[in-house]
């Protein structure tokens, strides 16, 4: 079954084409990595499936449901906005937390805001729903091993925890896909490895998730699916196995011999 | 760029406009103060023309009391106001106030803004200088001489004396006696009238009026809007106060020098 | 003794007037500043210019110069003359006078301008991940702003808005202009009556307030201190 669809996705900045016309798909509960060097549009492309660029041209569908059509972009209310985005989940490379709240109130925040405002509720409900959500959060949080932090401030937590913390706000939301734009970029090597573990967990669910990544390690071990991206088009595109041992184009050898070589 | 420049033309002729508009248009001046109950009048707090009674708390003074009978006969109500005295002009034409009536001296300069009524009273500047200075009449062109910004003390400092280190004060006439007190002017130019009702006193006590210096003749009048309506009843009035006797009365209660012969 | 009472007297009333100048300014120009700021960000170029324009001219003029256009001009210009407050409460017919509030509109306006600024300066200076994440999150563009990029906001412009706000306390003396019976006013008529000390006795009051204000934004600062932003 087909969760994401891409076709023809197309995106300019100025006179600078980033994204030349992209189709691919994924099945659902499967895993794909995106690669390439730095430019090649992989970031572009994470950015407009959650809609924080618009695309010039070309649909998104996700579960037979076209979620994203260039050509009505500019119609789409609010709202409606709101509502793509949610079938979406993004992990950003920095993090991103909110630094006056706590762990456990940058995971609750959106939920609970939107409980907050729900007219249909009435106080009595709000409340109960505010504590589902609550209870909720601490359970994600137990699972990305963060426990005993729920109360501290992003501040006080290393950089590897507060990614941790980021990917358990995206969860709460569940998302349809997860995207995830390099979450291990930022990090120090040492604080790597547990981001990594994380999501390598998230893959035991039955979770969609689309991964920008640079850990070729990683990659390899943890997609179904891997894309490698040059100059806004995809390259190659493959199981692991076709991409990283029997690389065909000579733009994707020349990436995976440079990649090896920082090692 | 052509747009704008068009645009602030347009806007500076309809202010050009508005202001020709305004001086062209007739001052009922009777009829508005009679519509609005009351005869509202600018002052400052000057002694012994326009001043609070301490035991009262009502104004009082020269000018204060003929200004209250002004309203009593136009059958409205007296309200003083105080203004800032550099603004005077701006008060009266933007009718905050209706009359300007504050020991004001009536020159040239002045009276192209603004209209006066008869003049009825006179003043003179002397020179306020503290009890121990040894200046004498000849040594104040080289002194520091201080004043009240746009006062006819200014004028009689520039001109009929020359001097040319100014300390000019835009607090009102005691600012300049302020600067000889802390010694930072030599002597103040400023009204006698106003001279003699504070100099000696109080925090005054170090000062006093330098003897047989006196300069210009000013005389006092009240001041209007160009053309307004009000200057006629207010001539009228000066002058059956003066016929009465009432106006020599309290210029001697007040200690000031009334214009006999404007009025007569 | 009795004139010293009586001087503390006179001069509380001037104080009780420069506060309530200085409350109300705040009470107006904050919101209105918010607003501003808004306007010079707009995407929309007309609007963005014509507040440029409006700050530059507010920053751009004196503030005496302001009060002194809001209060004189309509009547200048023919075209209104500034009503008198009438409810037959002394108390408060007086103390917000026609001039009290011509004062106070100038006030409002002048300061929203430079709040304006403060506020643009720390509205752009938050990442714009913050934003995005937010956008990713669900919430909608007021909600962002209220509940994750206001705080930070605040906490970035306290110090800046600390000095603005200490100087408007003693802006407030600019209103004597046209004649508001603010504390530098009240000390001036005790001039006219051969007392100078009263001026320096005001001086006192503002220190004071000026010192209350200080230990305020200190505590606030130390209130927002438990986060990095």
């Amino acid at each position: 079954m087909i969760m994401l669809e891409i076709k023809n996705l197309r995106k300019s900045f100025g006179s600078t084409e980033v994204l030349k016309g992209i189709d691919f798909s994924l099945e659902k509960s499967q895993v794909l990595s995106i690669i390439g060097s730095s430019g090649s549009g992989k970031t572009t492309l994470l950015r407009c499936l959650n809609l924080l660029e618009k695309a010039d041209e070309g649909t998104v569908s996700v579960n037979g449901e076209v979620i994203i059509d260039a050509k009505e972009e500019d119609n789409y209310t609010d709202n409606e906005i709101r509502d793509k985005r949610l079938k979406m989940g993004l992990v950003f490379q920095q993090f991103n937390l909110f630094p006056q709240y706590n762990v456990l109130d940058n995971i609750t925040l959106a939920p609970i805001t939107r409980v907050k405002k729900d007219k249909s509720l009435s106080k009595e409900e709000k409340a109960e729903r505010i504590e589902a959500i609550k209870s909720e959060a601490r359970d994600i949080l137990a699972s990305v091993g963060l426990s005993e932090k729920a109360s501290s401030y992003p501040c006080e937590i290393s950089g590897g925890q507060q990614q941790r913390v980021a990917i358990a706000r995206a969860l709460i939301l569940k998302p349809e896909i997860l995207c995830f734009d390099e979450p291990t970029s930022a990090l120090d090597p040492e604080l790597t490895v547990e981001v990594l573990k994380v999501i390598k967990e998230l893959k035991t669910g039955e979770r969609t998730m689309v991964i920008v990544t640079h850990e070729m390690e990683f990659a390899k071990n943890v997609s179904d699916k891997v894309i490698f991206m040059a100059d806004g088009v995809i390259e190659e595109m493959g199981t692991p196995e076709e991409i990283f041992d029997n690389p065909k184009s000579e733009k994707l050898k020349a990436f995976i011999h440079k990649s090896q070589d920082n090692f | 760029m052509k747009k704008i420049i068009s645009l602030l033309m347009a806007i500076l002729m309809i202010a050009t406009l508005s202001l020709t508009l305004t001086s062209c248009s007739y001052k009922d001046d009777v009829r508005s103060v009679k519509e609005a109950g009351k005869l509202v009048v600018g002052v400052t707090i000057y002694k012994p023309m326009d001043y609070i009674d301490d035991e009262t708390g009502e104004w009082t003074g020269f000018d204060a009391e003929l200004a209250k009978m002004f309203a009593k006969e136009l059958g409205v109500n007296c309200q003083l106001v105080i203004i800032d005295w550099n603004n005077k002009v701006a008060e009266l034409n933007s009718k905050q106030i209706d009359l300007i009536w504050n020991g004001m001296t009536a020159d040239e300069k002045l009276g192209k803004q603004i209209d006066f009524s008869v003049s009825y009273a006179k003043n003179a500047q002397v020179a306020v200088v503290k009890k121990n200075s040894t200046l004498t009449k000849d040594g104040i062109k080289n002194a520091t001489v201080a004043v009240e910004n746009g006062s006819a003390g200014e004028t009689v400092a520039r001109t009929d004396i020359g001097a040319t280190k100014l300390v000019e004060r835009s607090d009102g006439q005691v600012g300049a006696l302020s600067e000889v007190l802390a010694g930072t002017a030599d002597v103040a130019i400023i009204d006698i009238t106003m001279a003699q009702s504070v100099v000696g006193k109080e925090d005054y006590s170090d000062l006093m009026i330098l003897e047989g210096v006196s300069y210009g003749d000013e005389i006092f009048a009240v001041g209007l809007r160009k053309d307004s309506n009000l200057k006629a009843k207010l001539d009228a009035f000066l002058k059956a106060k003066y016929a009465d006797g009432t106006i020599t009365d309290l210029a001697a209660k007040y200690e000031v020098g009334i214009n006999e012969d404007a009025l007569k | 003794m009795e004139n010293f009472l009586n001087v503390l007297t006179e001069l509380s009333g001037g104080f009780v007037t420069s506060v309530l100048l200085f409350f109300f300014t705040l009470l107006l120009s904050l919101p209105l500043g918010l607003i501003i700021s808004f306007c010079t960000m707009s995407k929309f170029k007309p609007l963005s210019a014509l507040s440029k324009i409006v700050v530059w001219v507010l920053r751009g003029t004196p503030l005496m110069l302001q009060v002194f256009a809001i209060f004189y001009l309509p009547g200048l210009l023919n075209l209104f003359v500034w009503p008198q407050m009438n409810t037959g409460w002394e108390w408060f017919d007086t103390t917000f006078s026609t001039r009290f509030i011509a004062a106070l509109a100038a006030f409002a306006i002048n300061y929203a301008a430079y709040f304006s600024e403060i506020f643009r300066g720390g509205i752009q200076s938050i990442s714009q991940g913050q934003y995005e994440a937010g956008q990713v999150l669900g919430m909608t563009k007021s909600e962002i702003f209220f509940k994750i990029i206001l705080l930070q906001v605040v906490k970035r412009i306290i110090p800046p808005m600390s000095n603005e706000i200490i100087t408007l306390i003693k802006d407030t003396s600019l209103a004597n202009t046209i004649v508001v019976c603010e504390l530098i006013f009240e000390a001036k008529e005790f001039m006219l009556e051969g007392l100078i000390w009263p001026l320096f006795a005001a001086g006192a009051f503002y220190l004071i307030f000026v010192g209350v204000l200080t230990v305020l934004f200190n505590k606030a600062e130390k209130k927002l201190d438990y986060f990095k932003a």
